[in-house]
């Protein structure tokens, strides 16, 4: 599977000490399996925790052309962490995803069959569809994401049923592309992603992923978020 | 919006519209608060049917305990 494409994994990491090892093996294993090219970037942004020095083991063990390290000495955006990634990755196909464990490698080759499917230019995992779902969301998170996503669905008529989400497969220079036309920040960020890709004309396929939370009750969504959210829409109902 | 604001500015005026007219005036107000419940039905709705996963969970708690074992054989010590 992949034929003569590679694909790059874009790792942002922030404290992840725990979970890299375990994305990684994911990873590894589901490529491997699937007989896929690909190599993982993992763009540590200084983590106090010492995720690069496991980053640096777990480099020796699956090496260097499979696990390429580009720290950053602090905290520094998500876009600019994409940017960061695009610049070194080696693959003519880029997959997002976080490395917190929410999002599970097998899903990947999936995406892959989607994007050969109907030659995609981008594919984007769902929650929202089939049997896409979540785990550990208690009924307030699951009211403000429904809720948000069909407000979105409403205004922006998007073309995609997940906005929010952030485990998807581009090509290259898509992402590229996206990437240098968006200036929002965080989960806004990736709904502007997904908006201008409709707006730019590139094509977007989705495959139903689960979500796995594992850090139940920790919900990040509190005013501020929901105050961010609604800005965000309003900015890409504006501009589109 | 057009006809309306004809209506209730009395640009246009007949027998109908003077025997309908506070059903008219009100009409937007009920057109928003419709789509308002429709909203409130469909967004509840998709949070009863929200897919909870299960057996993902379970998977990747499996998988984590799998991962961590093999990445000790291959000399990474995870706590």
């Amino acid at each position: 599977m992949g034929g003569g494409d590679k694909y790059s994994v874009l790792l942002p990491t922030y404290n992840e000490r725990e979970n890299l090892p375990i994305i990684t093996w994911l990873l590894c294993k589901y490529f491997k399996e699937s007989n896929i090219n690909y190599e993982i970037i993992v763009i540590d942004d200084g983590s106090p925790d010492g995720t690069l020095e496991v980053a640096k083991k777990l480099q020796e063990i699956y090496g260097e052309d499979r696990i390429v390290l580009r720290p950053r000495a602090k905290k520094l955006g998500l876009g600019t962490a994409y940017i960061h990634g695009i610049k070194h990755a080696t693959g003519n196909y880029v997959i997002i995803m976080d490395a917190d464990l929410s999002h599970h490698p097998k899903f990947i080759p999936e995406f892959i069959k989607k994007q050969k499917e109907g030659n995609y230019d981008l594919v984007s995992g769902t929650r929202y569809v089939g049997n896409g779902g979540v785990y550990g969301w208690d009924l307030k998170r699951k009211i403000i994401s429904r809720g948000a996503n069909y407000v979105t669905q409403v205004f922006l008529r998007p073309g995609a049923s997940d906005l929010t989400g952030s485990f998807r497969l581009y090509r290259k220079d898509v992402l590229q592309k996206l990437v240098e036309s968006c200036v929002s920040k965080g989960y806004v960020f990736q709904m502007e992603l997904i908006i201008r890709a409709r707006q730019f004309g590139f094509t977007i396929g989705e495959v139903p992923i689960s979500f796995v939370d594992r850090v139940y009750g920790e919900s990040k969504l509190g005013g501020s978020e929901i105050i961010g959210f609604a800005k965000g829409l309003l900015y890409l109902f504006a501009t589109t | 919006m057009g006809p309306w604001t004809a209506v209730v500015t009395n640009t246009v005026k007949n027998e109908f519209t003077d025997q309908y007219f506070m059903y008219i005036l009100l009409l937007p107000l009920v057109l928003v608060a419709m789509f308002g419940l429709v909203s409130v039905a469909i967004i509840a709705h998709r949070v009863y049917n929200f897919n909870v996963c299960n057996d993902a969970a379970e998977e990747l708690t499996r998988q984590i305990k799998e991962a961590k074992e093999d990445l000790k054989k291959k000399g990474l010590k995870i706590d």
